[in-house]
């Protein structure tokens, strides 16, 4: 029973480890918190369930879906924190700006799917049950895991080994320091929105997978979870985030099964509270993206 | 032609002007130094030339072009290394990474880049026995090598050498001067502000004595050595 649901929490954790992931990068590197990720969140969710609505694979659908995620977040900059960060408008404005994008994204949506809950065919989500020792899963259950693991360490390898991951860790730690070491600011500032956003994207879709529900408000119910679990980790720490949102998958499945479900939300915020009671930093503090 | 060519340079910061009207010009392998006061504007000059702070008038010709519209990671792509002022490491970053986002400017491939940094850590031992250390754990004089070497390891046409032995033990500041010593005598073309005027005008081809935004003085760097109002001013008499 208790590993049962130890690896209910960490299907559900890589989820929010993934969405936290794309949330602490962008603030690591800019100082600012997205609050439009929840919504390119969601609309990457719309464009894979549309494309396997039509008939495509589902893998082809995900591929489209965090593309056009990325894409989103690029458009993301140049609309709402670009034209700030060139007036020098400190951290407080863009939250708004980017608030009032997250809006107009909803509302596109809403318009054009409706409110109503949507389903992936149910053929696309049956998949052998599995078993391991006591726990049991699906393989669709061990897909989704192995596919939020898989991004997370093709970040953790473009952040560590690459020439765009120094960059963007450059920006991240002194930007003036950067450019005067030749690199493109804007460019790399586009980039981390990029991934940042395709990261958040592919949530959504695994999210949407998880629950087989796509709404236009699905946003909502992950993004202070998300708020908090990059408090959690350290904010700007990636490694942190993806702690985090383990840490979280876990208590809130475990407080499902020793306390109730409809404290469900209370334990899991009451533990990362505790947490913060006694690193008031987070788990890893500030600078763990800049070591990751 | 000279190689860096500043004409009528205006800047500032926001609506307070600091810079005047300044001009200078660099010859390719020569060091040309700029003394003068704190706050005369010396910072701000170099900051001006890298674009990090906006110029409102003036040309700016490096190699044979205008660059005085260019953001500042193109003007550093076009050859022009700029050291600033406080040494500004990547401080979380590794020596090794920190050169590594240095020389990702070069057009010439991976190997002839690890060459140099090995070579960099052959030059430098100090850097080498710690390449896989945070850079912001170095100290002050290790970071100014360190920020010497960034600007070396991209083969810059020209170097900006802002206030190198500021805040560095004696010891560490006749060293620093030595790499400066040694990057003329390959070739380099350096623009070097300095407080340490003595030791600036005795390795200058040219100076230019910077005083409240404005050149007030230039010559050779033996001819401003022995001008009593300069000593007086800059090199305590």
């Amino acid at each position: 029973m208790l590993a049962q649901q130890l690896a209910n929490g960490i299907f559900l954790g890589a989820t929010y480890a993934l969405f936290a992931a794309g949330y602490a990068l962008i603030f690591g590197v800019l100082d600012i918190l997205n609050l439009a990720h929840a919504s390119i969140f969601m609309v990457a969710a719309f464009v894979c369930l549309t494309i396997v609505l039509a008939g495509f694979p589902l893998w082809l659908g995900f591929l489209v879906a965090l593309v056009v995620a990325g894409l989103i977040g690029v458009i993301l900059d140049r609309v709402a924190f670009a034209p700030l960060r060139r007036r020098n408008a400190g951290t407080l404005v863009p939250l708004i700006s980017s608030i009032g994008f997250a809006i107009v994204v909803e509302a596109v949506i809403r318009g054009i799917y409706g409110v109503n809950d949507r389903q992936f065919p149910e053929a696309v989500r049956t998949a052998p049950p599995l078993s391991l020792g006591p726990v049991t899963f699906t393989l669709f259950d061990l897909a989704i895991l192995g596919a939020a693991l898989a991004l997370m360490l093709v970040l953790a390898y473009v952040m560590r080994a690459t020439k765009i991951g120094r960059d963007i860790r450059a920006v991240a730690e002194d930007r003036i320091a950067a450019a005067l070491l030749g690199v493109d600011i804007e460019k790399t500032i586009a980039l981390t929105f990029f991934i940042a956003s395709a990261l958040g994207g592919a949530a959504g879709v695994l999210v949407g997978l998880q629950y087989n529900s796509v709404t236009f408000d699905m946003g909502g119910r992950i993004e202070l979870k998300g708020l908090a679990v990059i408090i959690l980790g350290g904010m700007g720490s990636v490694t942190g985030a993806v702690l985090g949102g383990f840490i979280l998958g876990v208590t809130e499945t475990l407080a499902i099964v020793f306390v109730g479900s409809s404290w469900r939300d209370a334990v899991a915020f009451g533990v990362m509270f505790l947490i913060l009671v006694l690193r008031p930093g987070g788990i890893l503090g500030r600078r763990a993206l800049r070591t990751a | 032609m000279a190689l860096l060519e500043i004409d009528g340079l205006v800047a500032g910061y926001g609506k307070i002007e600091v810079l005047h009207g300044v001009s200078l010009a660099l010859d390719e392998g020569s060091l040309c130094a700029i003394v003068g006061a704190n706050g005369a504007g010396k910072t701000t000059l170099l900051r001006a030339i890298s674009a990090i702070v906006p110029k409102s008038g003036g040309r700016v010709r490096f190699a044979g072009s205008e660059i005085g519209a260019l953001p500042t990671h193109a003007i550093v792509r076009r050859g022009l290394a700029h050291v600033p002022e406080g040494r500004r490491m990547l401080p979380y970053m590794t020596v090794e990474e920190n050169l590594l986002v240095a020389s990702a400017i070069r057009r010439d491939g991976r190997a002839p880049i690890a060459r140099d940094i090995a070579t960099i850590f052959e030059r430098f031992p100090i850097l080498g026995a710690r390449r896989s250390v945070a850079a912001g754990s170095l100290s002050g004089g290790e970071q100014q090598v360190l920020a010497m070497a960034r600007a070396i390891v991209a083969r810059p046409r020209a170097l900006l050498l802002d206030e190198p032995s500021m805040g560095l033990a004696p010891k560490l500041v006749a060293q620093v001067f030595e790499i400066v010593r040694e990057e003329r005598a390959r070739g380099s073309s350096i623009l070097l502000v300095e407080q340490n005027a003595r030791a600036a005008l005795s390795l200058a081809d040219r100076a230019y004595v910077l005083e409240r935004g404005r050149i007030v003085l230039e010559g050779t760097g033996a001819e401003l050595l022995t001008r009593e109002d300069v000593t007086a001013a800059y090199l305590g008499g």
